[in-house]
């Protein structure tokens, strides 16, 4: 003992006495001890790579299950452009939108009626100059026959008024 | 594992194996008190940060793993122990010993459980006093007192001349 306690001296000769005692001999061999100490320490890692690989595995499901489950894709309404004929001038801002439709939807009613037919007649002969000049609201059937054909998601309705196109399309006129 | 903790685990095995078995051994018959100890040192060496002090960590684990094991068969262990107590000695004589061993270990084994826990601890584990009271969980002044309480009863009972019944 390395720090005597403060005993008294019958105190100190008991414990010099007990302390010629041995404990008695155990059972337990050394090899045994490491044998199942090594076996602890592979079964804590084998444990500890089965943890790893589930954690994985529940976060590849986690990702995919979402990709599986997810519904078919609604087909994405087309938007038909019909070439009605109907003049649309360079460098107008909705030039682009009137490109020419490359696949036309059988269900949509055609929208040509005689008035329209007229107004292009008109037109092809003329020019421009046949277009009325009042802008697009008081033209009747044929103007919503136009609009109809270029914006067939707004049901028949007249494009909003777009006065840099409609300046264009003046200038247009008068130069012709 | 690497090899010198293998060399340290083995010394740790060489030194304290004996008297952590006699501590284990308070709560426990002989084979449960070696699975408790052997339990103790498979820990040690899965630990993954080893500890400051060796020594004292194990017999407070083996302190852990006994009383666990007791309280799970509280009964069946209790049965065992006293069969135990009769038919081996806890500890073991030489040539130089100063006492039967025989008689120590029945001393030993009468005594209250604090007591003989802490002069276990400080006669064959060698634990300082402030070790003691780290496993024990009890202040270092309560150690001390204990301890001197046990040495007493044990001078007393060593001291009383032995007696043959008489039928």
């Amino acid at each position: 003992m390395h720090h005597p306690l403060p005993l008294d001296p019958a105190g100190r000769e008991l414990e010099k006495r007990l302390a010629s005692l041995t404990p008695a001999p155990h059972g337990i061999r050394r090899d045994t001890l490491m044998f199942r100490a090594g076996q602890e320490a592979g079964r804590k890692q084998a444990s500890r790579w089965r943890a790893i690989s589930a954690v994985m595995g529940v976060m590849a499901c986690a990702s995919v299950t979402p990709w599986i489950m997810r519904s078919p894709a609604k087909p994405a309404p087309k938007v038909v452009l019909i070439d009605d004929g109907y003049p649309v001038l360079a460098g107008s801002r909705s030039q682009a939108s009137r490109q020419p439709a490359e696949s036309v939807v059988e269900s949509l009613p055609p929208r040509v009626t005689p008035a329209y037919l007229r107004l292009r007649d008109q037109v092809l002969r003329q020019g421009v100059d046949a277009l009325p000049s009042a802008g697009w609201a008081p033209m009747g059937d044929a103007a919503l026959v136009c609009a109809g054909s270029l914006l067939p998601t707004q049901g028949g309705m007249p494009p909003a008024h777009d006065p840099l196109d409609e300046a264009n399309f003046n200038d247009q006129g008068k130069r012709s | 594992m690497e090899s010198n903790e293998i060399n340290e685990l083995g010394r740790w095995f060489e030194q304290e194996a004996g008297a952590l078995v006699l501590y284990a051994r308070q709560w426990l018959d002989p084979h449960a008190a070696e699975d408790a100890v052997q339990d103790a040192f498979i820990d040690l060496m899965n630990c993954r940060r080893q500890p400051e002090e060796a020594k004292p960590w194990l017999y407070q684990a083996v302190r852990f793993r006994a009383l666990k094991m007791l309280r799970a068969g509280r009964r069946r262990i209790q049965r065992e122990q006293v069969v135990a107590k009769e038919a081996e000695p806890s500890l073991e004589g030489s040539p130089a010993a100063m006492l039967d061993a025989r008689e120590a270990s029945q001393a030993l084994a009468g005594l209250a459980a604090e007591e003989r826990e802490v002069i276990t601890l400080r006669i064959w584990g060698g634990l300082k006093l402030e070790q003691i009271a780290g496993i024990t969980d009890c202040s270092v002044a309560t150690v001390f007192r204990r301890y001197q309480a046990g040495l007493e009863h044990l001078r007393t009972q060593l001291e009383t001349p032995c007696t043959i019944p008489s039928h």
